[in-house]
């Protein structure tokens, strides 16, 4: 369970978040709300990327100083290095995490052999590949995909769909398509800021 | 319609120029006002180098000079390249001309407008006139090499640095200036007709200190333009040593700050990338391990260099004082690069001072 608790944050004079306060306790969660709502922002936050905010974030009701060891986030916001390959970037994420290359997804999703590819050449859909392996290889208690399904091919979206199924920690997504994430056991939940 | 190519063509470098000059603003105000009083000097040191070419009681000097001006030229027309080609447009600008050789003839119109050292050797050419022409036909030979490697760098890059860096080791065996820059335009024509050279694909294992490496291999072009101006820096200062070593302990000085001036605008780059990246760091929980990295590895670069350029040259207490600078020019590359001019110059400026006083 996340709970979000008087969560301020602001960007620039822009305020995104004034005293927010939110739980998200069921296991497969898809977050809904209008574009420019803050859902990414938020998505940073609860993954520890963004410490500049006041509040406070909990994961089964205890504070972790770096939330990042227990919540990965695959988003657009997260820009790789663009000259390194995509065999790159997951092996930094490996040798950070200590754990090991997802090969069967890898195979799954046909990602195989842009492996080798500098991620400046990759396609909006295999960057959303990457920006997926390199999430859920990490196997820890916490998930958030934003939008997963953008730019991925229906045989990509199967392969994650088949693999969220079983996964067993706490997923969130947002998505502005969520047909097929409620189809496996999705619940909506708005992003409603008062 | 041929016309209106032109015209384009001429709004396109017009606008592409006054971007450059928006970015090199602070940099050109900052030399202007720090070297002030050296700046009509610095305009006079480039015809005396042109003097060399066309005479000089050695052989070696005057090919060194006409080597030194080709690599000079190479980096400012480098520069300019994207203005002169519009390369941003390059398509459109097929599109609203399909024939390649108004392309072209608008391309090589603009570089010769834009290439300030050919100007500056057609000035000194015209003014010696035709019969001292004649007397120094290594001149009119040296103006159509600055021709041929400017054209080289547009259309062929590969080629230039192919033959400068050959010219460069044939540089002490050669007997005449003239024999050099036939030797160098041959040397340019063969390299031209040579097969693309292809990087092979590296693949050290990556980790926060080898990704620096892989930074500076996408990133080649950063490191080239400042590894070729310290040299030439350096190289004016080992020439200044040479012919007026009176004067040394100022120049000395002068060289270092300028090549740390270089060295720690690098971190502005860097540091860039860092942040357009930050998030992916943070996700690695490395962000601030490979920030240190950077710092690290900058500042081995400038005491590397600062020791180079001691050992070439000689070592003195300010020579010394300026290493302190670097701190403070890296602080500002990460937390004000708007103020690393500032910085640079009011360092610069209390050293000289100093100097000056003691």
């Amino acid at each position: 369970m996340i709970e979000v608790t008087n969560l301020t944050k602001y960007f620039g004079k822009k305020c995104i978040f004034e005293n927010y306060n939110s739980t998200y306790s069921s296991k497969r969660l898809c977050i809904e709300g209008k574009n420019g709502l803050g859902k990414t922002t938020l998505f940073t936050i609860l993954a520890g990327l963004d410490s500049f905010y006041s509040g406070h974030i909990t994961l089964n009701g205890q504070q972790h100083a770096e939330l990042q060891n227990y919540v990965a986030l695959a988003s657009d916001k997260i820009i790789f290095p663009e000259f390194l390959s995509a065999q790159q970037i997951l092996t930094m994420t490996t040798s950070s995490w200590q754990c090991e290359l997802p090969q069967t997804l890898i195979t799954d999703l046909c990602f195989d052999t842009f492996l080798h590819t500098r991620v400046e050449d990759l396609s909006s859909g295999n960057l959303k590949k990457l920006q997926l392996i390199n999430a859920m290889m990490r196997n820890i208690p916490y998930l958030i995909l934003d939008e997963p399904s953008a730019a991925l091919d229906k045989r990509g979206l199967d392969v994650v769909l088949e693999w969220l199924s079983v996964y067993s920690g706490q997923v969130l997504i947002s998505s502005h398509e969520p047909q097929p994430f409620f189809d496996i056991g999705f619940v909506s939940q708005s992003l409603k800021k008062v | 319609m041929v016309a209106h190519f032109y015209q384009y063509r001429y709004q396109a470098f017009k606008a592409e120029l006054k971007e450059l000059v928006n970015q090199l603003n602070q940099f050109i105000l900052m030399i202007t006002t720090l070297f002030y009083i050296f700046l009509p000097g610095l305009i006079a040191s480039l015809f005396f180098g042109l003097g060399k070419i066309v005479q000089s009681d050695s052989v070696l000097v005057s090919i060194q000079v006409a080597f030194a001006y080709l690599l000079l030229q190479t980096l400012l027309v480098t520069v300019l390249k994207p203005a002169i080609l519009d390369s941003r447009h390059r398509c459109f600008q097929i599109s609203i001309s399909p024939r390649t050789r108004h392309q072209y003839l608008a391309d090589i119109v603009l570089l010769l407008a834009s290439h300030a050292l050919l100007i500056i050797t057609m000035i000194l050419a015209v003014a010696m006139g035709p019969q001292k022409l004649s007397q120094a036909p290594q001149l009119l030979l040296f103006i159509l090499t600055q021709i041929s490697f400017a054209v080289g760098l547009l259309y062929r890059p590969q080629s230039v640095i192919l033959a400068l860096f050959i010219a460069f080791i044939s540089l002490w065996w050669s007997s005449s200036i003239i024999q050099f820059l036939v030797c160098i335009n041959v040397l340019l024509i063969g390299c031209w007709f040579a097969p693309k050279i292809h990087l092979p694909n590296l693949t050290y294992s990556i980790n926060i200190w080898s990704f620096w490496f892989y930074y500076v291999v996408s990133h080649s072009w950063a490191f080239i333009w400042r590894a070729t101006a310290t040299f030439l820096v350096l190289w004016a200062a080992i020439i200044i040593q040479t012919m007026r070593p009176d004067l040394l302990h100022w120049y000395l000085l002068a060289a270092v700050l300028i090549n740390q001036l270089w060295w720690s605008t690098l971190m502005i780059e860097t540091n860039q990338q860092l942040q357009e990246t930050r998030l992916f760091w943070e996700s690695l929980g490395k962000y601030k391990e490979v920030f240190r990295v950077q710092a690290i590895l900058l500042s081995i670069v400038c005491i590397a260099l600062w020791c180079g350029s001691g050992l070439l040259l000689d070592f003195d207490i300010y020579m010394s004082s300026a290493l302190l600078c670097m701190p403070i020019l890296m602080y500002c590359a990460v937390k004000k690069p708007k103020l690393i001019a500032v910085a640079w110059a009011s360092s610069s400026i209390t050293l000289f001072v100093l100097k000056v006083i003691t």
